[in-house]
């Protein structure tokens, strides 16, 4: 016996797929101006700051979009370097001294990415909340 | 690095200045006799081998790079045409490391020891990330201009100096280049 679905319950159950889901994006392509930035900038750290750890520092970049579904919010979680585009650009622009003496090496060895986070809240999973990390400024 | 391809040019110019005749040249320089190469028009196949200095500029940032170069095709009445391979080793000035293979074709107007023409290629650009030790890695097009002038002929073949100028695009962003190169048409 064979059973045969029924085009009303396929239509049904595509509709459905596209209300409820999909839409998301998602980028997790580095070939990035400011990523590049950053790791020409760590690698001039490493060459002039004694004992910098590179492999300390992220520069990496990710980007994640979910819309809400049918019962959820939507959320995003997105990291960027740990340097941004004017802090590479300030720490190739100066000197190795500059960078020592100006407390740039210490500054960038702690640095942390750049980071948001949008989602559902705890409490309330149809509500969202967010959260972004930052640090003050390594190099200006 | 430098001192590699200055001795290099320097010995490929000797061997070659000691086995140059004018009567080997293949195609007729400005003001030479024609040759019966010439006079009867052929197609002629040959191999390239190249090296030399490149600069590009990777969103703004200056990256110069030694690369060589491998090709082969052919010289016909007037036209070369040839399919090449290159690998580029580039480095920023801060310390930022690059890493492209290119395949592509060229076509090149011949007249006496000169060439001109352009072609497209494909090719694979890498970032080298110090953070990780990892590579960022793109596939993208490019198109090009080169000319080169035949410095040296020996037994039919020549060495040649060349100029190119690039215009890659890798994801959506263009790569503005140039090199100079010193090879072998053999």
């Amino acid at each position: 016996m064979r059973h045969r679905a029924s085009p009303y319950f396929v239509g049904a159950f595509v509709a459905l797929l596209f209300a409820c889901g999909d839409g998301s994006k998602h980028d997790y392509d580095n070939f990035r101006e400011d990523v590049v930035f950053c790791e020409d900038a760590v690698a001039y750290l490493t060459t002039c700051c004694p004992d910098f750890q590179p492999h300390a520092v992220a520069c990496q970049y990710h980007y994640d979009y979910t819309p809400g579904g049918c019962d959820t919010a939507a959320t995003t979680d997105a990291e960027n370097p740990a340097l941004d585009l004017e802090e590479s650009r300030c720490i190739l622009g100066r000197s190795c001294d500059a960078l020592r003496a100006g407390g740039v090496c210490a500054r960038a060895q702690k640095a942390t990415p750049y980071s948001e986070h949008g989602g559902p809240s705890d409490s309330y999973p149809s509500s969202s909340s967010s959260s972004h990390s930052t640090h003050a400024p390594v190099c200006s | 690095m430098k001192r590699a391809f200055a001795s290099l040019a320097i010995a490929c110019m000797l061997a070659a200045s000691g086995r140059a005749r004018a009567d080997d040249v293949v195609i007729g320089g400005p003001g030479s006799e024609p040759s019966a190469a010439t006079a009867t028009p052929h197609t002629t196949y040959f191999g390239l081998v190249s090296g030399g200095a490149s600069y590009r500029r990777l969103f703004g940032l200056p990256v110069e790079a030694a690369d060589i170069g491998l090709g082969f095709g052919a010289d016909s009445r007037g036209l070369g045409l040839y399919v090449r391979g290159d690998f580029e080793a580039g480095r920023a000035d801060r310390g930022l490391t690059t890493r492209t293979f290119r395949l592509g074709g060229s076509a090149e107007g011949i007249v006496g020891r000169f060439r001109l023409g352009g072609g497209v290629d494909v090719l694979r650009f890498s970032v080298w990330r110090v953070t990780d030790s990892t590579t960022i890695d793109e596939l993208g097009v490019g198109a090009f201009m080169l000319g080169s002038l035949d410095v040296v002929r020996f037994d039919g073949h020549a060495l040649f100096l060349g100029v190119r100028g690039d215009v890659d695009w890798i994801h959506s962003s263009a790569v503005f280049g140039a090199s100079a190169t010193l090879g072998f048409r053999l």
